[in-house]
């Protein structure tokens, strides 16, 4: 794989694209259902690219956790029910993948939680695909050192932009619950960034 | 899409540095990532087609093989109980101690059998052709014929 880089913004502009709606419809017809597919995948890929990579750091692992994903996505597409926003229920399935490579990590290698996360500050610093200066790669420590739900939250809130409504479609928390842990994770950070 | 782009902090983010994206993927990730994507799909879904116990094609062969092991162990244990039939142990020993009694002849069965029932007379020297006749379809057990031989 070259090492030329593109670096992303937090909200990758999309080009013209059809509705969801549109998108679902296309995908229920037997004769268009590939070619919609292929249009949803272009119309997300980034943002479930980036939230996954933000929580397994590296790019291989963010790959491997974003087709998974999308191969979930298409399997469970048809019985979809819309009472979600379509990005919303992919984020929660993005997100379930990416917390699920977590663990079986932390089981296949036997190592404690708290050593996957060095593991994946180690990944950070190794990593060629990383290109923030000294305060970013700091800034990612800390939020490696977060439980795993504030990280989520601190995620999908700081750099993703997610309302909390919407997150708490995702996540399944309530709004008071959300606001409160991204409130402590925002704490415990500027704690480390201070002392560190 | 090359740069990146700062966002306003709000209250809660004071003491945090400038929002940006650190992380960066190779120059033509996104272009190739949807055709990875759909090629894997369609190859599970073809995969999946092919091994599946409800593909008509499997199912037929299935069965086929299935039927073709039954009839294989019916043929196999109907020889092997006819063959006890016909050659037991007692059959065997008794055709080695006595191997004249089984060169049959059907000529002097017959022979012997009508001379023992029909009686020869002046009028009558030999058994003719409708003395068998008439015997034939006056007794035809032909399993008192063995059994008497």
């Amino acid at each position: 794989m070259a090492f030329i880089c593109v670096k992303e913004p937090l909200q990758a502009p999309v080009p013209e694209e059809l509705s969801d709606k549109e998108l679902l419809n296309s995908f229920r017809n037997p004769d268009t259902r590939s070619y919609a597919f292929n249009l949803l995948i272009r119309k997300y890929q980034k943002r479930v690219y980036w939230h996954t990579r933000r929580l397994v750091i590296s790019h291989d692992d963010a790959n491997d956790v974003t087709q998974d994903a999308f191969i979930k996505v298409w399997k469970h597409l048809e019985g979809f029910k819309e009472e979600a926003q379509l990005f919303t229920w992919i984020y929660r399935i993005a997100t379930n993948e990416a917390l699920s490579f977590l663990r079986k990590k932390k089981y296949k290698f036997l190592i404690p939680f708290v050593n996957v996360e060095n593991e994946l500050t180690r990944h950070l610093i190794d990593d060629n695909f990383f290109s923030g200066d000294e305060i970013q790669l700091k800034l990612q420590k800390a939020i490696l050192r977060l439980p795993e739900k504030q990280r989520i939250v601190f995620n999908m809130k700081y750099f993703d932009e997610l309302k909390y409504e919407e997150m708490s479609s995702v996540l399944g928390t309530s709004v008071g619950a959300l606001k409160a842990s991204y409130h402590h994770a925002v704490k415990k950070i500027e704690k480390y960034l201070k002392e560190n | 899409m090359g740069t990146n782009k700062n966002i306003e902090h709000n209250e809660d983010e004071q003491g945090l540095p400038v929002k940006q994206n650190s992380f960066s993927a190779p120059s033509d990730y996104f272009d190739t990532l949807p055709v990875e994507i759909m090629d894997k799909i369609h190859s599970s879904a073809k995969q999946k087609k092919a091994f599946s116990i409800l593909n008509p094609s499997f199912a037929v062969t299935s069965l086929a093989l299935l039927s073709g092991m039954i009839a294989l162990l019916i043929f196999l244990k109907t020889n092997a109980s006819s063959s006890e039939i016909m050659l037991s142990e007692n059959d065997i020993e008794h055709v080695v101690q006595n191997p004249e009694s089984y060169n049959i002849d059907e000529d002097a069965i017959i022979e012997k059998y009508l001379s023992s029932t029909i009686e020869l007379t002046e009028d009558n020297p030999v058994i003719s052709d409708d003395d068998i006749k008439n015997f034939l379809e006056e007794s035809s057990d032909i399993n008192n014929i063995i059994n008497e031989y």
